[in-house]
């Protein structure tokens, strides 16, 4: 589905990813993990198009994608969301994630501002999709709420419903959990479990090695760029190489 | 009423053409673009409709709008190459372009042998052609199809596009189309805006169209603020009719709007306008 291949991400000297590779199945949950700084967040802006590699291929179903531009990518079924919460401040939830709609709309700028029948039903079948997706998300209660004035962990739902809304096959996600309580955290991944089961697949940049175990078929560890390990989340935990690149080496 | 109209009548049409001006600039701001470009623009919509009316003797109503679309053109051309420039580039590119158009008004007989711009003396005797009912309906029209811009598809990609590009962009918005096509509304509505304004004061000053102009046109939108379709038309009204009911201050009256542009800065940097005077709970348009 996704294939990450030989990719390098050059900053000035740095290499901020380097000679990165690996490969995700449909339906998979795959987590990505790796100190601060590692590359992570570089790695999911080369995915969703934000960022252009400096060598390498990345590969969205056999297609290669490096060289297309954000939006086409999105419309070729990726979505994502940031780990610094960037909705769009000033709008409802549902606003939010009525813009999250825009491809899946077809009226013309004409038809919209003439009020033609074949624009309002559209409307109309947007806002249903976005209202479906805040309910689906327990965000009801806050629909016509100003989405910045939410609690961190809701903002992220938002952002969540919103990079849904454009009916993604793969789902990036950067830190979701971060600023959501224990109880948040293990809704959410019973959240995105529920979402494989209706074909999404999802690569995962986290820190919370409990939600990673919980939801993760595969986790690719990064540091310094480069991957230093792949495979299940108790092979990694086990592994001597992604120890030492979180706690040091032992015998130092 | 006869009376204020002897008087005020000049200034009533004038306030209209610069709340048509107002709602150019709209659309750039609206989707986060800083252009200086809509003077640019005014001028063209301002020769090409009243050189057609003078030479042509052609309908006004055709030759506003083809001084209209031939900004639109101009605007379409001109964004391609400038719209790839962000923030304070876009705006230095814009106002460069506004130079070429002046200059290009100035010289225009001369290189091309014909007698029709007039010049750096300009273009006099354009038909007194602009009436009160054709700029009350322009501007009904456009407020329309403003509001209805902003509910549709196309005017939240705009306002999602002012917030976040990236963002916008990773939402399957095609960011530099959406744009250009903010562009080109804009330059649409600033070439009508000039083509009334040519055929209201029966001359086109090829310097009237520069830098100080695309600052005026930037000044309503300042003043009155962009999270409202009506701040830019509030900023146009008292910015055009403030100077007019100062005349008792003679020469100093320019520095009153110069002190009230400052004052808004200080301390309503969002404008006068405040959207959520009309925010209802449900509203349905996005806000910026």
């Amino acid at each position: 589905m996704l294939r990450v291949k030989r990719v390098s991400r050059v900053f000035g000297g740095l290499a901020a990813v380097r000679d990165a590779s690996f490969d995700m199945d449909q339906g998979q949950i795959v987590g990505l993990i790796g100190p601060n700084g590692a590359g992570k967040t570089t790695l999911l802006n080369l995915i969703s198009g934000l960022d252009k590699v400096s060598s390498g291929d990345i590969f969205f179903k056999d297609q290669p994608i490096h060289h297309q531009p954000a939006h086409q990518i999105n419309r070729l079924g990726i979505a994502r969301t940031y780990q610094n919460i960037r909705l769009f401040a000033g709008m409802s939830v549902l606003e939010n994630v009525v813009i999250g709609t825009h491809t899946r709309g077809r009226a013309t700028l004409p038809e919209a501002l003439l009020l033609l029948p074949h624009y309002r039903r559209e409307e109309r079948a947007l806002r249903t999709l976005a209202q479906e997706l805040v309910e689906r998300l327990g965000l009801l209660a806050f629909a016509e709420t100003t989405a910045d004035t939410l609690s961190y962990g809701d903002q992220r739902r938002v952002e969540l419903a919103r990079a849904l809304a454009t009916y993604p096959a793969l789902l990036l996600l950067d830190e979701p959990t971060a600023g959501m309580n224990a109880a948040e955290t293990e809704h959410l991944g019973e959240l995105v479990l529920r979402l494989r089961t209706e074909g999404l697949t999802v690569l995962v940049v986290e820190h919370d090695m409990a939600f990673i175990s919980q939801i993760c078929d595969r986790v690719v560890v990064l540091n310094f760029g480069e991957v230093i390990a792949q495979g299940t989340p108790d092979e990694i935990k086990a592994n001597p190489l992604v120890i030492e690149a979180y706690l040091g080496n032992a015998d130092a | 009423m006869a009376q204020f109209w002897a008087a005020y009548g000049s200034v009533v049409l004038f306030v209209l053409i610069n709340m048509i001006l107002a709602i150019s600039i709209y659309f750039t701001l609206y989707t986060g673009l800083l252009s200086l470009a809509n003077a640019g623009f005014m001028a063209i919509g301002a020769y090409v409709s009243a050189v057609l009316t003078m030479q042509a003797q052609t309908p006004l109503v055709f030759n506003l709008l083809a001084g209209a679309l031939s900004a639109a053109l101009v605007g379409f051309l001109l964004g391609l190459p400038v719209l790839r420039l962000r923030g304070i580039y876009l705006a230095i590119a814009t106002i460069g372009f506004g130079e070429i158009i002046r200059i290009i008004a100035i010289n225009f007989d001369k290189f091309t042998g014909l007698t029709l711009l007039g010049g750096a003396q300009g273009l006099s005797g354009v038909p007194k052609l602009t009436t009160l009912p054709m700029l009350l309906a322009t501007l009904a029209l456009l407020i329309f199809l403003l509001i209805q811009l902003q509910r549709s598809r196309t005017g939240r990609a705009f306002a999602a596009i002012r917030q976040d590009e990236s963002v916008a962009a990773t939402m399957g918005i095609n960011v530099f189309a959406y744009k250009v096509l903010a562009f080109v509304l804009g330059a649409f509505v600033a070439g009508l805006a000039g083509g009334f304004s040519a055929h209201l004061t029966r001359y086109i000053d090829p310097n009237g169209y520069g830098f100080d102009q695309a600052v005026n046109i930037l000044a309503f939108a300042i003043l009155g603020g962009t999270l409202h379709w009506s701040g830019p038309l509030v900023g146009a009204l008292i910015l055009t009719a403030l100077p007019e009911s100062l005349r008792f201050l003679k020469e100093y009256r320019g520095i009153v709007n110069g002190i009230i542009i400052v004052l808004v800065i200080l301390y309503l940097p969002r404008g006068l306008v405040n959207p959520a005077w009309f925010q209802r709970k449900g509203a349905k348009h996005a806000q910026g």
